[in-house]
């Protein structure tokens, strides 16, 4: 029996990787920065539009997407215009993830249409397992870079302030050290350095 | 012609053929679903493309079955009708209500007017 693939390929990941360096380079931040998702957007020129902000929305179709808590960003794409709406009535961090999500299936320029084989069922939509994983993985790499989270390790910093110091839920870090593997080099660095004073 | 899914009689012909059966068990049947999405969808919340296929399968059931086609299409502002508006990613909990994706239809063309509208200034 053969390997299954892991997804995302380990040669997306170091690409999340070096993009998620490569962007805080670009804003003028260091490797180890907090990075804006909203930042990132505008230098990305991708509108973002909060919920609440949205001009001729009825107070009662919010409500209804509120009470329901089911919906938390979308990106359209429509004639040629691509932007991003989102919740803002979510936390912080949860709008940063969210944001970071959707920029994410944009830098990797997901497909918008639907696939061939589903066409005719254009009105429900299209839930790519490989898709989702990149954004998934590719929007916590520009959350939280693994060059600031091995930094911040070096010097123990906890789970609560490397949280707080990204706006970024607990469970976002938890996601990260386990992806990177973060504890696992600082704890060979720690040791080398132990061997070698 | 616009299309919606009849999500009431996806979710009653699920419940009868499901009968006693726990959701766990058939949604190893239907197989690479969940029991909660299964349950979301005998409460009648919208399924993905995918899932829809696989519980039309297990029915024994063409996915025609649970579509209906309106002949008045209305057009938006945008000049394009309801179902070009293409929703590209929805980070949402997969199953959405038939209400909700309707809202979130008004969303984007009321984002798309203001995009456009902020970018002319």
């Amino acid at each position: 029996m053969g390997k299954s693939k892991s997804i995302p390929s380990s040669k997306f990941k170091d690409k999340a990787e070096e993009l998620s360096a490569n962007y805080r380079t670009e804003l003028g931040l260091q490797f180890y920065s907090r990075l804006d998702a909203f930042v990132l957007a505008q230098h990305l020129k991708i509108p973002v539009i909060a919920i609440s902000c949205l001009k001729g929305f009825s107070k009662e179709d919010l409500g209804h997407l509120l009470k329901l808590a089911e919906w938390h960003a979308l990106t359209a794409f429509v004639n040629n215009v691509k932007f991003i709406v989102h919740n803002d009535f979510n936390s912080k961090p949860r709008q940063q993830s969210d944001l970071f999500h959707e920029l994410a299936h944009i830098i990797c320029e997901h497909p918008h249409e639907q696939p061939k084989d589903y066409e005719n069922f254009d009105f429900l939509r299209s839930y790519n397992k490989t898709y989702e994983k990149e954004a998934e993985y590719l929007g916590a790499a520009l959350h939280i870079p693994k060059g600031g989270l091995i930094a911040k390790l070096k010097y123990n910093r906890s789970v609560d302030q490397i949280s707080a110091e990204y706006l970024a839920s607990k469970q976002q870090v938890y996601f990260r050290l386990h992806e990177t593997g973060a504890r696992t080099i600082v704890s060979r660095i720690k040791a080398k350095q132990l061997k070698e004073s | 012609m616009s299309k919606e899914l009849n999500t009431e009689l996806l979710a009653s012909m699920i419940k009868s053929r499901r009968g006693d059966k726990g959701l766990r068990v058939v949604a190893q049947e239907i197989g690479d679903i969940s029991a909660p999405t299964l349950s979301r969808i005998e409460q009648g919340k919208l399924p993905d493309v995918d899932t829809f296929i696989k519980v039309c399968k297990w029915l024994d059931e063409t996915p025609e079955t649970f579509i209906i086609k309106e002949d008045n299409q209305s057009l938006t502002s945008i000049g394009a009708s309801n179902r070009d508006l293409i929703m590209t990613h929805l980070r949402a909990d997969k199953e959405l209500s038939p209400d909700t994706i309707k809202i979130l239809e008004n969303v984007i063309e009321l984002a798309y007017q203001q995009v456009v509208a902020d970018g002319k200034k």
